[in-house]
């Protein structure tokens, strides 16, 4: 061993062998990144009855990708013991808490993601607990801004909450390679 | 050399734990959506003016066609209340000991200045509700109540349910009961009086 080590001759051939599986083991092992981030909160949403709300500026996401193809999937958070049964719909919120016997909207909360000349979008019409496609990518690269568009119908028979309660949904955004 | 070759394991076991680290990264973030829809709540009173007739005759006269109300509310509890309101649409309100009974006037705007003779009972009033199909709102009637001033009204319908169509038809009753003493007037005067009707939600 120690003259394998002090032999030159040796040493050429299990240098490259040394180099070559260093790069292999880099190019294999190397972990695809992608981070998600929400611009902020839409708050304070004015729906109006009898119509169909829409918001197309409030968030924007970042989204950074080392590799493609990637896409950004999308649920109900549920947090803060926010009712299954309520999955997709915005609940009634106290500030602190969803109340125990909450209003809940009648039409779940519709949200797309948007086009770029390198993502498209995807409708998620119905907002459930488990993860669905909102964009997808289709090269690798940061994209700063792209818009979140978020759809909610307001029926004649959803109720104005008082108290300054308002209604509310936590969405939760995922990002991975397909 | 020996230094060499230690150096050149070193990184190999680095390029190998590289290896094992995970070729696929997920990375979450949130937000928060909330809002509220804007309150309404519209009141609409159709039939200016009940004519209770002739009440020369003690007992109870009514009225239960000529005034109805339309609501419209998208707030979860509602309620309409009615009370006098001590004027005929002058500035000389009538003295607030007579509220909720009819009241002499001269003419259609204005009390009798000095001294009006008013009806011994107050005027009543209540609501048989109004039941329609979903999704417009069930509203609650009331049963008769004497009128009274606009410190304490009376709840004549209520509702527990909303919708943003308006409810309307939900007829109203007057009945004013005469007894012995009720003096009659001069042909050109009449008992008279101003019903207040005012929303409000919860």
């Amino acid at each position: 061993m120690k003259r394998c080590f002090s032999n030159p001759q040796m040493m050429t051939r299990i240098i490259p062998v040394c180099i070559f599986l260093i790069v292999c083991g880099i190019h294999w092992g190397a972990a695809e990144d992608i981070s998600v981030t929400p611009s902020g909160d839409l708050t304070d949403w004015v729906l109006l009855p009898g119509e169909t709300n829409s918001d197309t500026t409030s968030i924007h996401l970042e989204v950074v990708a080392d590799s493609a193809p990637w896409y950004v999937k999308v649920k109900d958070g549920l947090e803060n013991d926010k009712p299954e049964s309520s999955v997709g719909y915005m609940v009634e919120w106290n500030g602190s808490q969803y109340v125990a016997t909450p209003h809940v909207l009648n039409t779940g909360l519709i949200i797309e993601g948007s086009d770029g000349p390198e993502y498209s979008n995807r409708t998620v019409s119905a907002l459930s607990g488990s993860l669905q496609e909102i964009l997808v990518g289709s090269s690798s690269g940061t994209f700063p801004s792209i818009a979140i568009n978020f759809t909610q119908p307001i029926t004649s028979s959803d109720a104005h909450l008082t108290n300054g309660n308002v209604y509310r949904i936590y969405i939760t955004f995922t990002g991975g390679f397909s | 050399m020996k230094l060499k070759v230690w150096l050149m394991v070193g990184v190999m076991i680095m390029a190998f734990a590289t290896m094992a680290m995970p070729v696929m990264a997920a990375e979450t973030g949130s937000t928060v959506v909330s809002g509220n829809i804007p309150g309404s709540m519209s009141l609409t009173v159709t039939g200016a003016t009940v004519d209770l007739g002739d009440i020369t005759t003690t007992g109870a006269h009514t009225d239960t066609t000529s005034v109805t109300l339309a609501v419209q509310t998208n707030y979860a509890t509602w309620a309409v209340t009615a009370a006098d309101a001590l004027d005929l649409g002058s500035s000389d309100p009538k003295d607030s000991s007579y509220a909720g009974k009819m009241t002499e006037s001269a003419s259609a705007n204005q009390f009798v200045a000095s001294s009006p003779k008013t009806l011994t009972n107050a005027l009543q009033i209540s609501s048989a509700g109004k039941v329609e199909e979903s999704p417009k709102p069930a509203v609650t009637g009331s049963s008769l109540q004497s009128l009274s001033g606009t410190g304490s009204p009376i709840t004549v319908i209520s509702g527990t349910a909303y919708n943003t169509e308006a409810v309307s038809g939900i007829p109203l009753i007057f009945s004013q009961t005469t007894d012995a003493g009720d003096k009659p007037l001069p042909t050109s005067e009449a008992y008279r009086i101003t019903v207040t009707f005012t929303g409000s939600t919860t």
